[in-house]
Parts: structure tokens; sequence; C-alpha cells
């Protein structure tokens, strides 16, 4: 029986990681379109280049969070060389409970009074 | 592209071939994305390239050293060992990193920049195949040795016949002509050249074919078009073979495209055929291009057409004494006229890069001493020397490296800056600059070279001091040989980099005058709300002398009825135009006095008025000086002085036809120029066009308008197109910006050398106040002591001012002897300025002598600050 992982290990997430997992939840895509998804999602905030977003893919990879798919586009709709990702069942699980433990944070940040908006 | 590949060699090789290609698509998108934005999104794209690259490099790296097993010799590892350790370095003195940093990224970069010109045109070989033997073919004339010529039919026939070298030669001439019938009329760039051009370039069309010695010889109508013609106005149609276009009224057939970057000559996007066999003979105005034999040299070829010119000398001596041809390789030629400049600039920037190492080699040394205990330590542990200098020079390495990267952005930004500021005249819309192979090993090698010139003097120091310095102390104070001469290193550094700041800042300098010199000129005629425009008539549709003068006539009078138009004229020359025409002509009563001068036929309102030329003596032309009423003709001063020396001009007669008709002078109007500001008032004669037997076709219209006179662009267009639907309005200029091309190589040359000059100054100062700071900070002992004997803190700082300013000083007079030296070298550049002007040198000694006051009493006031007690407590 293989270990178990534990899911708590790779919390906190990054959240270069925690934005590629939420780009690859809505299904594979390569690089160049991870990068779009995540400066429309976050209104162009988050930018980033490509040593940044392949560590973080390379990473990610090493720790089964996502894999590389072997499924692609029809050649005449893309690029032939570039490499498609997708998300795994560790991965979805891994986002979800990054999503429960900042809900978590963020219910608990609204308690403080100082925070309170006016 | 080839840049960010050598980035990512930055990446572990592993990393590398998994994620590389797509790492590079990435950045080739964001790149386009970024020149859309234009030259400040790329530069800043470039920094955050090179930061990303950087951070997640190392990452990566040190990832990948904890998870494979280490490869590679104990030298290999112990170099990686001395590059993590200057990493280390850096962390702990960021402050003089990023100035180093910084310092050789601008020396570097700036160096890289210019030879990104210097390859396009010396190195990169042609796009043609075995470019080697191609070379392009001139008359010369002993009387003007300098200076090269085309050529005549009947000379390019002979070499044809008779020359042994070449293995095929072709004859051009060129012209502009008009695209129409596909959205505005556009002049296009034409050559017509013989059949054999496309064997003796080797190139043949990428699409079609060349046209033939039969279509040559029957004048057939087919052409070959540019890749970006084909691109820009027929949309890549891949079924371009065969289809019409029209060229002013002809229509012409297309039977190929050629490649992509083929541009010979430069900017041409015709090629149409041409039969040397019905050339005129004796006209002067083809240019040829010719391939030599395999085993043939220039010289060679050289030799052969001189015994060519010879043979022809020996047959015709009278009219072919001093003629002679030149073989010229077809790299110069491409390049003609642009070698000096070029040289000039990268000995600049050579010189640049010699004052950045001298900074970062100072830096260095301060660097050495703060360190000496360290170097005392791995020597008293069993460091050898050599492993000593490794490690300095590793250090001094990866700094350059760091440095480099540095500079390539800046190169990759400055490459585009000069390729969008430089006039058309300088460098031509096809030179494709870019930062390629030979580039960037251009910038490794300085790379290599700049950290050996930088790093070995502080190392050797660094080991000398070593031996000497005991453990136990900071080192200064006992090894008192070892630190005079570092002082004494120091200080002829601070001296060659001010003397070398001196000789490019003169440089600068004395451009700058000149141009305020140029710009001071009046330009003798008002250049406010003036457009001007030219119109070239075609001689099928234009064939008689009436149809030419009747067009003119109609559009200068519709254009007068156009609102916001003051006043019109039309003339086959204006100032500043670079359209000028000469003819002979005799003075009566002065016999045998034959002399050429600048010619201008006016037509439309008055000219002088219009123009704002000052009329000066009698009267401006009328309406009655039309073709029935007597010849005249008005003059210019310069004219008057220098033909018709002292007399009253009013009333003598001037014949332009060898004395067949006579023209009364009836005016006398203020001289002008034709070429630039630079030019000296010119002998002009003014006709009016009406009395012209042989009117020119092609005119330039000049109108004074009520408002801006930009505006007046699309009516004039307008109007023209009203007259005649296929003519292009050429040429649309205002006054001003006429006048701002003839200064625009100037004005290029000058601002790229006062920006190195005010760089070279910046850096100068830097290292100053590097060597004050540390100075200060070194002499905290002997202030201290000084201060407790009852020195005052004034004194101690005047003192300090004292010893750096001497060494400045030194550096300066050096300097003003170097450029005294050396400017004669810009001679040519300048205009009523010397070589030698004081102004010039006064006011760079003033500036110098201000920035380092500045750069040395900033770090100066420090002293002020001294505690004797704490100092001499430490101590």
């Amino acid at each position: 029986m293989p270990p178990r992982i534990s899911i708590d290990a790779f919390l906190p997430l990054k959240p270069v990681a925690f934005q590629i997992l939420m780009s690859l939840a809505d299904g594979e895509r390569h690089g160049y379109a991870i990068t779009q998804d995540i400066a429309g999602r976050t209104s162009a905030r988050m930018r980033l280049e490509p040593g940044n977003l392949y560590r973080a893919l390379r990473t990610m990879l090493d720790d089964g969070l996502i894999e590389e798919s072997e499924r692609r586009p029809a050649p005449d709709l893309d690029d032939e060389r570039r490499r498609y990702y997708r998300i795994t069942a560790l991965g979805r699980r891994v986002a979800a409970a990054e999503v429960a433990r900042l809900e978590l944070v963020v219910a608990e940040a609204k308690t403080k009074k100082w925070l309170r908006a006016r | 592209m080839p840049v960010y590949r050598l980035l990512l060699r930055l990446f572990p090789p592993a990393f590398r071939r998994r994620f590389g290609d797509d790492m590079a698509d990435l950045f080739a998108d964001s790149r386009r994305r970024a020149r859309r934005e234009g030259a400040g999104a790329v530069a800043r794209l470039w920094i955050h390239t090179v930061g990303d690259v950087a951070r997640h490099a190392l990452a990566e790296r040190r990832h990948a050293r904890h998870t494979s097993p280490v490869s590679g010799g104990p030298v290999w590892r112990s170099i990686l060992q001395d590059v993590r350790h200057t990493g280390r370095g850096w962390r702990h003195r960021p402050g003089l990193t990023a100035v180093a940093l910084l310092t050789l990224g601008l020396g570097i970069g700036a160096n890289t920049a210019i030879f990104s010109v210097v390859d396009a045109f010396f190195v990169r070989p042609l796009p043609y195949p075995d470019a080697g033997h191609l070379v392009g073919l001139y008359s010369t004339n002993t009387h003007y040795p300098s200076d090269r010529s085309v050529e005549t039919a009947a000379d390019v026939q002979y070499w044809r016949d008779h020359a042994t070298s070449l293995r095929a030669l072709a004859a051009m001439s060129g012209g502009t002509v008009t695209l129409t019938g596909r959205g505005d009329p556009t002049p296009l760039r034409f050559v017509t050249t013989m059949p054999e051009f496309f064997e003796v370039v080797g190139v043949q069309p990428a699409m079609g074919r060349p046209f033939t010695a039969a279509e040559a010889r029957a004048d057939e109508h087919v052409v070959v078009i540019s890749h970006g013609l084909w691109v820009d106005r027929f949309g890549a149609t891949p079924t371009i073979l065969g289809q019409p276009v029209r060229l002013g009224s002809v229509t012409w057939r297309v039977i190929g495209v050629m490649p992509a970057p083929f541009a010979l000559p430069a900017d041409v996007d015709l090629w149409m055929p041409f039969d040397l066999a019905r050339a005129l003979p004796d006209a002067w105005y083809l240019s040829a291009v010719g391939r030599l034999k395999p085993d043939v040299t220039v010289d060679d070829a050289q030799q052969d057409f001189d015994h060519m010119a010879a043979a022809l000398a020996a047959g015709a001596p009278k009219t072919r004494k001093n003629r002679g041809f030149q073989v010229i390789r077809l790299r110069d030629d491409l390049a003609w006229g642009l070698a000096g400049g070029l040289t000039l600039l990268q000995a600049v920037v050579g010189v640049i890069l010699l004052i950045a190492c001298a900074n970062v080699a100072n830096l260095l040394l301060a660097q050495a001493v703060v360190r000496q205990r360290e170097f005392g330590v791995r020597v008293a542990l069993g460091a050898t020397a050599g492993r000593l200098i490794r490690q300095l020079l590793t250090e001094s390495l990866v700094l350059a490296s760091g440095g480099a990267l540095l500079g390539l952005a800046f190169a990759a930004w400055g490459v585009g800056l000069l390729a969008s500021l430089a006039p058309p005249t300088v460098l031509r819309r096809s030179v494709d600059l870019r930062i390629d192979g030979p580039v960037l090993a251009f910038s490794v090698g300085l790379t290599v070279v700049t950290s050996l010139v930088f790093g070995l003097a502080p190392a050797l120091l660094a080991v000398r001091s070593s031996r000497t310095a005991p453990l136990g102390h900071g080192g200064r104070s006992t090894a008192g040989l070892t630190w005079a001469r570092h002082q004494r290193l120091r200080a002829s550094l601070v001296v060659a980099e001010t003397a070398l700041a001196v000789v490019l800042l003169t440089g600068g300098g004395l451009l700058v005058r000149s141009f305020g010199q140029l710009m001071a000129q009046t330009p003798r005629l008002r250049t406010d709300h003036l457009l001007t425009a030219l119109i070239s008539l075609p001689a099928a549709r234009y064939e008689t002398a009436t149809s030419r003068q009747q067009f003119f006539a109609t559009l200068v009078g519709r254009l007068q009825a156009v609102a916001g138009a003051r006043q019109v004229v039309a003339s086959n020359g204006l100032p500043y135009s670079n359209w000028e025409w000469q003819s002979a002509f005799l003075v009566r009563g002065r016999t045998g006095h034959v002399a050429s001068a600048g010619i201008r036929e006016v037509s439309g309102g008055d000219y002088f008025e219009a123009l704002g030329i000052p009329l000066l003596k009698g009267r401006s032309f009328a309406p009655t000086d039309d073709a029935a009423a007597p010849a005249v003709v008005v003059v210019s001063d310069v004219f008057a002085a220098q033909f018709l020396s002292g007399a009253d001009p009013l009333g003598q007669a001037i014949s332009l036809d060898r004395g067949k008709t006579w023209r009364t002078v009836v005016g006398l109007v203020a001289a002008t120029r034709n070429l630039g500001l630079d030019e000296d008032l010119r002998a002009e004669m003014y006709i009016p066009l009406v009395q012209d037997l042989a009117p020119p076709a092609t005119m330039l219209i000049a109108v004074r308008t009520t408002a801006d006179p930009v505006g007046f662009g699309p009516p004039l267009r307008a109007t023209v197109a009203s007259i005649d639907p296929d003519l292009p309005v050429q040429a649309l200029k205002t006054m001003d910006q006429l006048i701002g091309q003839t200064v625009a190589d100037r004005r290029f040359f000058m601002t790229l050398l006062a920006c190195f000059a005010g760089l070279a100054a910046l850096l100068a100062a830097t290292g100053l106040y590097g060597v004050m700071s540390f100075l200060v900070g070194q002499a905290r002992r002997d202030i201290g002591i000084r201060i407790a004997l009852g020195a005052r803190p004034a004194q101690v700082q005047r003192a300090l001012l004292a010893k750096a300013l001497a060494v400045v000083g030194v550096g300066l007079g050096l300097g003003l002897l170097g450029a005294w030296w050396l400017a004669s070298l810009l001679a040519s550049q300048l205009f009523r300025v010397t070589a030698h002007d004081p102004v010039t040198l006064v006011s760079v000694s003033g500036l110098l002598l201000v920035a380092a006051v500045v750069a040395c009493w900033l770090p100066s006031r420090r002293s002020l600050h001294v505690d004797p007690a704490i100092v001499l407590r430490v101590e």
C-alpha cells in the first residue's frame, strides 16, 4: 500500500501554485494560456514571467499536483511543440483544502473589529 | 531571441531540455506584445526578464544540486564554490554591487549597441552567395579624388567586351515611379537593370522568374517586385504572377517576387528590364555591379580596370585624360561613407567601457583593503596565491557577466532607439539591426576582457597584501608599503578616468557648440506657415511645354482659391529643398565670361514676397512678364557681387542661351541657400516660368498659409487630384521640416556623442565619489587624531578636498592635452568652431570641476562628524 500523502503538508499553498491549480481546474492548458488566464483573473496584478511559471510547474509536477497531458488539440489548432498540463486528483484535493483553509482564515479575520468595513 | 536563449542557459540542463522551448515561446509572445506598446515596454520587459531568470535559475540550480549527485572534478567544484562565495559577497555589499553592475552594464551595453551597427555593415555576411566576389564598379576623376561617379553606357559596354576579371556584370539606373490604382498613388523606388543582374547577385526570385534578354530587347513591360511590396500592397496573394500593376500611366505585368531579405540596391521595390544596347551611350547615369571570376581578387580586378582606363585614354587623350575606374568590394560599397563615423563611435564607447573598468577596479581595490583580513585567514589556512587569484578573478568574471546581462538588456533597448532615431541618410530603412551571433560573441569576449582589465590589479594587490598582513590586525597600520601602493594605483585610476572623460566631453562639447552655431544661422526667408510639396509630371502625359506650364498655372490658380492659402508659388527650386538647377550664362559686355549659377523658374504669385526673401532693389515679376513681353531676370546679391562686380545690376543684360536672346535684370534680391544651413549663400538667377521654352516637368509648390501649414496638406492633395487623379503629391513638408532635415545627420551624431560624453562624465564622477567615500572612511583615525590635536573639522575637510582635487587636476590637465591632440579628428563635423575652441575647453573644464567638487564634497562632509574620542578608543 502506498504511503498516504498528507494533504496538510502542502498547505499553505504558494499563491502562484494556487493560481495555477485554479487555472487548470477549468481544463487542460499550456503555459502561455495559464499566464493569460491568471493575468485575466487577477486583473494583471499577478504577471508570471517564464522562469517563475516553469519553476512552479516543475515543483508541482514533482509533487504530483499536476501532470503533463498526453491529449492535445488538433495540430492545426495549435503549436505542436507546446506541452499541456492538467490537474491531478491530488491537486484537486490540495486546492480544495487550500480553499477551506483560506475560508477559515477569512472568517477569523472578519470577527476582528479593526477589519470591519465602516 | 538568441539573447533569451542564452539567458536560459543559466537554468540546469535538465530543466532547460524539459521547458526551454516553451519558455522561449512564452517570452516571444510577451515581446511581441511589448513591441506593440513601444520601446519603454520592451525595456521594462527585458529588465523583468533578466530578474526573473536570475532568481529562478539560481533556485533551480540549488534544487538540482540537492537532488542529483554532484558532478565534475575538484577544479570545477572549487570554481562553483567561488561563484557561490561571490553571490554571498554580493548580498553583504548590495550598494557596491549595484553600482558596479550598473557601471559595467552601461559600458558593455553601449559597446554592444554600437557594435550591432558595425555587425550589420561589416561583419554579417551579405545575403548573396559568395558575396566576397561581388563588386561595385565606378568611374573616377583625378580632379576629385575623394569622389566617385556613375558610368556611361559606352563604358559599361566596353567593360562587358574587354574585362577579363569579371564573370558577369549588370548596369542599372533607378528612380521613382508612381503606383496607381491601388489606394493612394504611392511613389516607389525602381531600378531598370540588365537581365544578367540576377545571375550576378546569385539570387533568383522566390516566386516566378527573372526577366530575359529577349524581354529586355523587346522593351516588354514586365517587372519583378520586392517581397515587402508583395506583402504590403498585394496582401501576399499567391496568385500575384501575371497580375497587372499600373505604374504611372503604363501597365506592367508581375513576373517574379524577390525573397524577403533581398535589398539591392537598398530600398528598391521594383526591378525592370534594361537593354544596354538601346541606352544613351554618353549620358552619366548608370551604376554597375559585377561578379569576379572565382580565383580573381579585387586588386586583380582593379588592375584589369586600370588597364582598360589606360587603353581608353590612349584612344582619346583629350577627353579621358583624368578619368579612371574603381572596383570596390560590394560590402564596402554599401557601407560607403559610414566607416569613419562608426569607427569614431566605437572608439567613444570603448573609452566609456575603459572608464567603467577604472571605476570598478577602484571599487574592488577598496574592497581588497577591507577584505585583507579575510585573505589573510585563507592564506593562513593553506590557500595558495594561485587559488586566491583564481577566486578573485572568478568574482570579477561573475561581476562582469552580471554587468553583461544588464548590458544586453540596455543594448536591446538601445538598438531599437538607434534604429528609430537615426535619419534615413545614416541608416537606411532596409538595414536590419539586431543582436545576433557575432554581436553576442563580441559582448561575451568583451566581458571576459573587461573582467581581466578591472579584476587583475586588485587581485594581485590583494594577494601581495595578504602575505604581509598579520592576522590579528585590521591590516592597514602595519602594511604601510602596500597601502601606499594602493593609494598610488587608485590615484592613477582616477587620473585616467578623469582624463578620458575630459576627452569625450570636449568632443561632445565641440559638436554641441557647432550645432548651436548652425542653428544660429538665419534661414534668409520666413519659415513659418510655409508648406512645400513636390510634383513631378510624367513625360508621357505632359509632353509639350505648354501642357506643363498650363498644369502648374491651373494648380496655382486653384490653390489660391482654397481657404487658408495666403500666397501660392511654383518653382523648380526652393531654398533647402535640395532641388537645384544650374545654368550657364553670359553677361553682356563681358566677353568670354561664361559661368554657371543656380536658376529658379517661378510662376504663381510674387515668389519673393511669398517666401519672405527681401527685395533689395528694382522690382519683382509682374503678371505682364509673359511669354510675349521682353525677357527679364532677377538676381541675388551674391550673384551681383560675384559676376556683375560693382556696377548697378539693374538694366544689365544676361543671356542663358549663349547670346541668342538677352534678358534684362529688373530686380536684386537677398541670396538664399539650397542644401542646408551650413552652406554658403548662393549666386542665383530667377526667371518667370512662362518665359522658358523648355519648362521643367518637376516643380515644387510653396503655400504660405493663414493657419497651421500641416493642416493644408489634405486640401493640397485634393486640389492636385481634382486636376489629375493619378498624380502623387510627393515630399509634403513644411519649410521648418525641410530645414530640420538638412541638419538631421548633425543632430543625430551630436545627440549620440553628447549622450556618451555625459555618460562618461557621470561615470567619472561616480568613481570619484566612491574613492572619496572610501578615503574618508579609511582616514577616520587620522582625522580623529588631528581633531584631538586641535585642528578644526572644516580645516580637515578642506585638506581632504584639496588632496582629491589635486588628483582631479592632473587628470583634467592630461585630458585637455589629449583633447587638443584628438579634436582634429572631428574637424569635418564642425561648423564655425575650431577644433581647439577655447569656449568649449573652458566650459568642459568648468563642468568637470563642478562635478568633481560635488562628488568629493558630499562624502567629505562625513569627516566633520568624526568624534575623536570614539575613533581613538576603537583603535
